[in-house]
């Protein structure tokens, strides 16, 4: 007990004058969640129009507007050819262009076929695909409001029959991919802390020849480790408050138990530092540990979730998921987060994130003692 | 130029890091076609001067003029026409001998048909043309320091300033590189040189002793008096070197140390292979050896950092083979790496190593009050370790070390790069150590420091060669100095 509490004590001295580690750690839970979340935010926003308007009627007008007063769409320029658009597109100034023919009105007006041509810049292709369903959705309401106007001209008494879906959506009733976004950033940090501090503090032992001392000494190989994890907890944790704040800020519904969050969080710690421990038997110094460590961290992120939905991988891959300790502690959070479910819930996922730990532990403390009698 | 003439004058040269004066009101000219020794105590300024002269530093005030050149306005011109070799220089280990010459070949702008001719003689010179194709890592330390000296002397500078370039290398490679110097000294090259050994500082035509960043002396070696390391260290404040020791003697067995039919081998190659040694309490039991003899490796073997191929092993009671754990908290332990904490304070280190040994909070009181005294930090409990000076770090080392009161003590090359009167005094404490029981376990380089010695083994390829206190291995080889017995026993060896 007294090796434990020296050894401990040490880490949290050497810890604490390592300023720059330290304000890499509460950056990676702040500034990188804040600066993720506005620059990868896939939602489709201010999307600039270019418009050429042959009919320039009042009902052209209107469906111009219907664009416009929407969220999706923000500046909108007016042009003179469709030359112009062409220009537009290609010079990135506007993301869609809609050209609308001289007789639009008329045609609207007597229910006579009419095309409206949406032109559409497929540069980033997840942004086209999006921005084609809002326009899809908002001229096929169009048409469809136009035919019910001219039913009720026609005869007063029959309401045209239109049939309008009600969708909900459940979490994240309006599609906000931020939520996300921020619940899977504070994911990544919490990983990328428990790894990379593991990797760093044991490598930086061997680098420096402290390792060989610390061998000769009783202190034993798991009061080593143990001692080693207690600043990366303690940072690991304390770091979730400014991130929680952070989550407020952006508006993320926090459903669930906050203790049940910090207790997943540390059980991603204890099995992200299981992997960082096993990666620092492996190198020789702090260069090759954090190669390995980006190595392995890669598909790691890939294969959680956190990136890109597990249900849009083949399937190979979605099996590979099941290997990455990320994938568990990120269904965690996203379940505490915006579903608000519990431990009844989440019990299979808590189990295996804390298998993970489990397993690679012990056979890291195998690897760190036989590397030294070789 | 003319011989003779001043290559370098320095002029009231004073340097400053942050509130600490390394080098003040330097006044020094060296002159064209001499061999310049800087000696001094650690932390004397010695690297900082020859730095200074490489225009690496710029002085803080005073100037420096190399060959006219001042070392700020003429930085471009005095680094083209030297060759500098700090402490650190490294080749690069994963190219082989050849394609490190190629590559300082290559930066200082070299043409190839000049490049060839020049590679020609300078592995002739240095005796590496027979390893041309071997990755310099895979070298021993003597033919890299061999081979870091030619990637130096590629562009023929006028001017090579080394520092500490003997330093972790054996007798025999030491010799060889003086060769080397003298005969590039010869073709009316400066060389300016910082060393710790007093043979080597009498070879020189001149020597500059540096004593907290001043000059107190320049003059030819033999103007200093006969016995150099007596003159330096009556110079030095002496230390108030600890002479109690409080440790109770320990029980006589408690050291013994038996080796039978000892192999350590890595992949196909034998490391080390000892018939028989046994080493009894209160020994001080010198390893000698040329690098890669084997030294480190036996040294591992005996602590349990590393686990014999084959054969026995005891020490202090405990079989190697089986329980290597058994041994820890019983040994102490001090590597050529320097082992403390250097982001921890004087007495986080004690306290830290005190309390994993086991320490009761009266005990580590007592201990650390007397490492304190022993390496003469008392009252710089707080200082950060990294702040410290070689020589100061290595006392630390040693006394964290004992904390414990180890029945074995293992000491490798503990008084590397350690200035002659530091290592003197670190001996006396060793003999005291050894005096209470410990057995102590030594290597080094310094041939004449394993004089301390009770016995010494000479080591070489793994195998022991001879075994004997000093005084019987001077008498059977005819001489009155080991490192004559050392040289002929190596150049005798197979």
């Amino acid at each position: 007990m007294q090796r434990l509490f020296a050894a401990t004590r040490k880490e949290f001295l050497q810890f604490s004058r390592d300023w720059l580690l330290i304000i890499f750690i509460i950056w990676l839970y702040t500034v990188e969640v804040i600066i993720c979340t506005y620059a990868l935010s896939f939602d489709v926003r201010n999307l600039s129009l270019a418009v050429y308007d042959q009919d320039r009627s009042q009902i052209s007008q209107e469906l111009i507007e219907r664009f416009t007063v929407t969220d999706y769409f923000g500046e909108t320029v007016f042009v003179s050819g469709p030359e112009e658009i062409d220009f537009l597109l290609d010079s990135g100034r506007a993301d869609m262009g809609i050209l609308i023919p001289p007789d639009f009105s008329g045609a609207v007006r007597t229910g006579e076929s009419v095309e409206v041509q949406v032109i559409l810049s497929g540069v980033n292709s997840n942004t086209a695909s999006i921005a084609r369903g809002y326009a899809e959705v908002l001229i096929t309401r169009f048409s469809q409001e136009a035919a019910a106007e001219r039913a009720r001209g026609r005869s007063d008494i029959a309401e045209a029959p239109v049939v309008i879906p009600q969708i909900r959506i459940w979490y994240n009733p309006d599609l906000k991919f931020r939520y996300f976004m921020v619940v899977s950033m504070i994911v990544v940090a919490g990983v990328f802390v428990g790894l990379i501090h593991a990797v760093a503090t044991m490598v930086r032992e061997k680098e420096t020849g402290t390792m060989e001392q610390l061998i000769l000494t009783p202190l034993k190989g798991h009061e080593l480790i143990a001692a080693k994890l207690v600043p990366t907890f303690t940072i690991g944790l304390l770091s979730l408050l400014p991130s929680l704040g952070i989550a407020l800020w952006f508006g993320v519904p926090l459903r669930g138990s906050v203790l049940l969050f910090f207790l997943a969080s540390a059980i991603n710690l204890f099995s992200s530092a299981g992997i960082g421990i096993y990666i620092s038997t492996l190198s020789r110094n702090l260069q090759q540990g954090l190669l390995i460590s980006f190595f392995i961290l890669f598909p790691m992120m890939f294969l959680s979730g956190t990136m890109v939905p597990i249900e849009s991988m083949p399937m190979p891959l979605q099996y590979l998921s099941y290997l990455s300790p990320v994938r568990y502690y990120m269904e965690i959070t996203l379940g505490i987060f915006l579903k608000g479910v519990g431990l009844s819930v989440l019990w299979p996922e808590f189990l295996l994130l804390f298998a993970f730990g489990a397993v690679i532990f012990p056979v890291s403390l195998w690897h760190l003692r036989r590397g030294i009698y070789q | 130029m003319l011989p003779g003439e001043a290559v370098i004058k320095i002029k009231v040269l004073s340097r400053r890091f942050k509130r600490t004066w390394a080098l003040r009101g330097i006044d020094l000219e060296v002159l064209k076609g001499e061999v310049f020794g800087i000696v001094g105590p650690d932390g004397s300024g010695k690297t900082t001067l020859m730095q200074s002269i490489c225009a690496i530093l710029d002085p803080t005030s005073g100037t420096v003029l190399v060959q006219g050149f001042d070392s700020v306005s003429g930085a471009k011109e005095i680094t083209s026409m030297i060759g500098y070799m700090s402490q650190a220089f490294s080749l690069y280990g994963d190219l082989t001998v050849e394609e490190n010459l190629e590559f300082f070949g290559g930066i200082r702008g070299i043409r190839a048909e000049v490049f060839e001719k020049r590679k020609d003689e300078l592995l002739e010179f240095s005796g590496l043309k027979p390893f041309l194709k071997r990755r310099s890592s895979q070298l021993s330390g003597g033919m890299q320091k061999k081979l870091a000296l030619s990637c130096n002397l590629m562009h023929e500078p006028d001017l090579l300033v080394l520092d500490e370039p003997t330093l972790g290398i054996d007798p025999l490679s030491r010799r060889h590189l003086w060769r080397m110097l003298k005969e590039y000294n010869s073709r009316g090259k400066t060389i300016i040189l910082s060393t710790s050994y007093m043979d080597e500082a009498k070879r020189c035509g001149r020597l500059a002793f540096l004593l907290n960043g001043e000059l107190v002396a320049c003059d030819r070696p033999e103007a200093f008096g006969e016995d150099l390391e007596e003159v330096f260290a009556s110079r030095i404040k002496k230390a108030d070197w600890v002479r109690a020791v409080p440790f109770d003697r320990k029980p006589a067995e408690a050291g013994f140390v038996r080796i039978r039919g000892l192999k350590k081998t890595f992949g196909g190659f034998t490391a080390v292979d000892l018939q028989e040694l046994t080493v009894e309490s209160g020994e001080i039991f010198g390893l000698l050896g040329p690098n890669g003899s084997g030294k480190t490796t036996t040294i591992k073997v005996l602590c349990g950092l590393l686990s014999p191929t084959e054969g026995e092993v005891e020490v202090a009671g405990v079989d190697m083979a089986k329980s290597p754990e058994m041994v820890r908290g019983r040994i102490g332990y001090m590597s050529q790496r320097f082992s403390l904490y250097l982001d921890l304070t004087v007495k986080e280190n004690i306290d830290f190593f005190g309390r994993v040994y086991g320490l009761s909070p009266g005990l580590l009181d007592e201990r650390r009050r007397w490492v304190l005294d022993l390496s003469g930090l008392t009252g710089f409990e707080d200082v950060l370790t990294g702040e410290l000076s070689g020589a100061v770090r290595q006392r630390l080392a040693l006394g964290c070390s004992l904390l414990h009161h180890p029945d074995i003590l293992f000491l490798d090359e503990p008084t590397s790069g350690i200035d002659p009167v530091s290592r003197r005094a670190f001996w006396e404490i060793i003999r005291l150590i050894a005096a209470s029981g410990t057995t102590v376990f030594v290597t080094t380089h310094y041939i004449s420091e394993a004089e301390n010695c009770t016995r010494v083994a000479l080591l070489h390829q793994g195998r022991i060669l001879a075994l004997d206190s000093p005084g019987a291995l001077k008498s059977r080889h005819g001489t009155d100095s080991l490192e004559d017995v050392f040289i002929s026993v190596m150049e005798g060896a197979p």
